[in-house]
């Protein structure tokens, strides 16, 4: 029996790997009788490989210089820049994780969602402007404007790519668990042929063939979101009252989903969650290098605006999905083993609703989609690492001389290859971990080291290299360390009994730490150096303000 | 024309202008953000009865739920204004600096 099953992964793997010989192998994969549904997932998913390879090799074609590679020559248009930063935001962890967690705690789960719809506002205000008018590729050209550039590129580059490996572990858990479910393919399978696609995008197709994966699979998940929450509202006449009432009704905690305490339960768990889900997010490197793949700052504008949009409407569908996955999933036998035990674990209740409200065809259709997603999001997340690493380190850091085009481009694409094999190694040992606090982990790294370090060096003119990278290691030492000794590494994966530290998220204590050691440094950083970094402050407050200037860095 | 570039545009009307403008116009968008999510956080920390009640009397659509998803298009309708305004009025603004300045 577990060789037959084992012979049919290996089966759908070729299936899935094969371009050549699609009809064959959809007829091999059809005999497997216990999942009549692969056909439509498998047939979709092909589809969706197919093109976005054929886009591969399109953007590959159109991909010559560094300044294509990582920011698609900044020709990238707002609506489909902002299409897919949301479509960045739509992620495995959004769509699945979010919903799974309604589903378990209700209420509570909600800020997952509330607390992105804070940041985005936010990012516009304050970030994207400035960002967009002192940077060229990624984040790090910002904070190492007028800074020494050495220290300051290698603090922002560890938290930097500490954030991408955190989050492509919640990608790969998602993907391997979807795969496992679907297509019956062994989760190891599952999570190298992500990585292997992942690749095969980012190092041919570099930023342009990451935002247009983004950007169609962003437009599939809404489609399929709206028709599952459509569904869903429709069961209820358009009334969504009556929905919560079903809700409760359902869940064994009851009326209790609609209000918070199931989850999270003191206020400094809470707080923490807030902060590190608002800042976190200003803090991500495959978010921020987006904004250099538009023109100007005004696309700049345009694109977050664009974004904010796709994703409140979306994240009102997760609330609809949520609620109606605990309506329609909880306590249905058919999603249920035989122990009670839903299958495929909490993150799966998304795609189960979608099977009880669109059948198999839709079930198909949504978890192609689901699978794009991981597979979009993975692409822009190692792109965002493979910069930093050939660009913030490589060329900008280690490299004394001038690194050619070519050079810089061949070791990004190393830098892919290896980072895409990193994410399969942790993706195997993360495997029992909800992909939403997984996810969040990233964040709390992003709102301890990226974000005070950025936000810093674009408001305080008085900020110096030592304030600089004394905040980034406190943030840094803070946010690993809570974590570690908190419940998801010391008790979970290190088998303690009690956490040292009793929180989940580390921000409440390491993001204003790392402001505080900023500050503290900064003030008093006496050195020839530190005056040098102050007197420069002007200058690029002038450029981050109007932008003149940026024409050198944009326009090859 | 010999004095530092950097010095003329801090020195300009119209730089002081946008930068004002501007300056005040984000920091009341982005207190209008905080403030509503603080009001969400604080309400889930500190007053979580509050959150449980039932926004109408008899209904199952409570406080918390409400204010979460105004929070949500909270954040729609700030960014939806604030790019519509700085797209007519900053860039009008810059470009007229910019100009001034001799870079085109």
């Amino acid at each position: 029996m577990c060789k037959m099953k084992k012979f049919l992964s290996v089966l759908c793997l070729s299936v899935l790997t094969s371009t050549a010989a699609f009809g064959a192998g959809a007829d091999i994969s059809g005999t497997v009788e216990k999942q009549p549904l692969n056909m439509t997932a498998i047939f979709m998913f092909f589809i969706f490989v197919l093109a976005t390879l054929g886009i591969t090799w399109w953007a590959a074609r159109n991909t010559k210089s560094k300044d294509d590679f990582y920011a698609a020559g900044g020709g990238i248009k707002p609506w489909q820049n902002g299409t897919a930063i949301a479509g960045d935001f739509m992620s495995a962890a959004t769509f699945l994780g979010i919903t799974g967690a309604i589903y378990g705690f209700g209420f509570d789960a909600l800020i997952l969602a509330v607390g992105v719809m804070a940041a985005w506002p936010v990012i516009l205000f304050l970030i994207a402007e400035r960002l967009r008018n002192l940077g060229s590729y990624t984040f790090i050209d910002v904070v190492s404007y007028r800074l020494e550039k050495k220290p300051i590129r290698i603090i922002s580059a560890i938290g930097s790519l500490s954030v991408v490996i955190f989050y492509l572990i919640a990608q790969m858990v998602g993907a391997g668990k979807l795969i496992q479910l679907l297509f019956g393919l062994d989760y190891v399978y599952a999570v190298i042929l992500v990585s292997f696609l992942m690749m095969c995008y980012v190092s041919f197709g570099g930023m342009l063939a990451t935002t247009w994966v983004q950007l169609i699979k962003a437009i599939l998940l809404l489609i399929g979101g709206t028709f599952i929450a459509f569904m869903v509202m429709k069961s209820f006449a358009f009334d969504f009252g009556a929905l919560l009432a079903s809700a409760s009704s359902q869940h064994p905690k009851g009326a209790a989903i609609m209000a918070p305490g199931l989850w999270l339960k003191d206020p400094v768990a809470i707080i923490s969650i807030a902060l590190t889900m608002m800042f976190g997010i200003m803090g991500l490197p495959h978010i921020l290098m987006r904004f250099f793949t538009v023109k100007d700052a005004k696309d700049a504008r345009k694109s977050v605006f664009y974004a904010t949009s796709i994703m409140g409407y979306f994240y009102i569908l997760i609330i609809i999905i949520g609620y109606g996955a605990v309506t329609f999933v909880m306590g249905n036998p058919d999603y249920h083993d035989e122990l009670g035990k839903i299958l495929g674990g909490g993150n799966m209740v998304a795609l189960h609703l979608t099977h009880y409200m669109g059948g198999n065809l839709m079930l198909g259709f949504m978890s192609a989609v689901a699978f794009a997603t991981i597979l979009a999001v993975v692409a822009g997340l190692t792109l965002a690492g493979a910069a930093t690493i050939s660009h913030d380190l490589y060329a900008k850091t280690f490299r004394n001389t001038v690194v050619t085009n070519a050079e810089e481009i061949k070791v990004s694409r190393i830098a892919t290859f290896g980072l895409g094999g990193i994410a399969v190694l942790l993706g195997i040992a993360f495997e029992h971990q909800n992909v939403a606090f997984v996810a969040s982990l990233a964040l709390a790294i992003a709102a301890s080291v990226n974000f005070p370090i950025l936000i810093v060096s674009m408001y305080w003119s008085k900020m110096t290299t030592r304030g600089a990278v004394a905040g980034g290691v406190v943030g840094l030492a803070l946010s690993i360390g809570l974590i570690v000794l908190g419940p998801s590494v010391w008790v979970a994966v290190l088998g303690n009994d009690s956490p040292i530290y009793p929180y989940v998220y580390p921000t409440f204590y390491s993001m204003p730490l790392a402001f505080v050691a900023i500050w503290l440094v900064s003030v008093l950083d006496k050195s020839p150096r530190a005056a040098a970094e102050r007197a420069k402050f002007d200058e690029q407050y002038v450029r981050s303000e109007t932008g003149i200037g940026i024409s050198a860095a944009s326009d090859h | 024309m010999s004095q530092d570039p950097t010095a003329r545009c801090l020195q300009h009307p119209k730089f002081k202008q946008l930068v004002h403008a501007r300056g005040r116009f984000s920091l009341i968008f982005t207190l209008v953000i905080l403030g509503g999510y603080s009001l969400y956080v604080l309400g889930m920390s500190f007053a979580p009865a509050f959150m449980a009640a039932p926004f109408r009397d008899g209904g199952h659509v409570t406080n918390g739920i409400v204010l979460a998803i105004l929070v949500i298009l909270n954040g729609m309708v700030c960014a939806g204004i604030y790019s519509w305004w700085a797209n007519r009025r900053f860039d009008a603004i810059r470009k007229e600096l910019r100009e001034d300045l001799g870079h085109v």
